[in-house]
């Protein structure tokens, strides 16, 4: 481990949050590198100051004041009954949709490319020119009666 | 279950819940927004919440966590509403020729009003000077104790920005002690 990869971890470190062989490989760097020992100091050090924070008291009176509070609510809501089932109908249904386009999925044709056949009755009259402005051939279709 | 079937929560059940955490409660909510009036109003409408939502509680997990989780979720909205207050405020103001602007103070915020000297104030105001989700990371792991695990439930994402946030608010709360009160905590310069 090098020191980057040591101080991208110092927290974690100091948190007990890394596997078993991390830590022990923490455990070494810090024995070679007296920089790194000295961050780690630093976070247990700030560590501990935090933990040891008094533990602030709220004003007089808050605990009754919440309760009045709590109390001018009312009842408690009771869970809907009807939720699970609600939840279980909208489940279904979006099950049922999928299952449906699905199989209708399977059932519709290959499209075919509209641009590879072009139909033509049999009274129509097909013609073939080349754009006069320099474009590529114009094919004109045009009713065959008069 | 059917409708007949629905439980009522029991209210004498959440006032013995809510007598034996409110304290606790209350340490974190103070910690989060640093001001005594903010932090009690904070904590009465996290009980009205939880009071409202009592069906949902599930007895076999510590009450504690999941006020925490509701208080820090109310923290985040009011934070997000602030926020977005604040930028329409100064997107809008002032167009009409009579709007007064009305921008924060920073430099005579009650953060100064609190007095200087004392470790626990330190380390307040440096708390305060994090952005929300780093102070909030760094107080459930390091002034409530919790596990990284744990306060990934609470904050609902990973353990990764857990461990993201945890490890950047320290290094800023640092920066802030050494910039702030140089010398005075030799250990815990950066």
């Amino acid at each position: 481990m090098n020191c980057r990869g040591f101080r991208n971890k110092v927290a974690q470190y100091a948190d007990q949050e890394l596997s078993g062989r991390e830590m022990l490989a923490m455990q070494h760097h810090c024995r070679c590198c007296e920089g790194c020992a000295a961050e780690l100091r630093r976070e247990q050090e700030l560590k501990n100051m935090l933990a040891s924070m008094k533990v602030p008291e709220p004003s007089f009176g808050f605990e009754d004041r919440l309760c009045a509070a709590i109390n001018a609510e009312g009842q408690p809501r009771r869970e809907s009954a009807w939720r699970p089932w609600r939840t279980a109908a909208v489940a279904a249904v979006a099950g049922a949709a999928l299952v449906l386009g699905l199989l209708r999925s399977f059932d519709r044709p290959a499209p075919v490319a509209k641009s590879d056949f072009i139909d033509f009755g049999a009274d129509q009259v097909v013609q073939g020119t080349q754009d006069p402005f320099g474009g590529g051939p114009v094919i004109t279709v045009s009713s065959g009666n008069p | 279950m059917t409708p007949t079937q629905a439980q009522r929560p029991d209210p004498a059940a959440f006032e013995s819940y809510m007598r034996a955490s409110h304290r606790q409660v209350y340490g974190l909510a103070l910690r989060l927004t640093g001001q005594s009036s903010d932090a009690e109003d904070l904590v009465q409408e996290a009980y009205i919440r939880a009071y409202r939502f009592f069906f949902r509680y599930d007895p076999g997990l510590p009450f504690t966590s999941w006020m925490y989780r509701i208080l820090t979720n109310i923290h985040i909205d009011h934070n997000r509403r602030k926020s977005r207050i604040r930028a329409s405020s100064l997107d809008n103001a002032g167009l009409d020729g009579e709007t007064v602007w009305e921008v924060a103070d920073e430099s005579a915020g009650p953060d100064k009003l609190v007095l200087e000297g004392e470790l626990d104030d330190a380390l307040q105001l440096g708390l305060l000077s994090m952005c929300s989700e780093f102070r909030l990371a760094v107080v459930l792991a390091d002034v409530e104790g919790m596990a990284y695990e744990e306060i990934a439930e609470i904050m609902q994402t990973s353990i990764g920005t857990v461990r993201s946030r945890i490890h950047r608010g320290r290094k800023q709360l640092r920066r802030y002690l050494d910039r702030e009160y140089p010398g005075r905590f030799c250990e815990v310069n950066v």
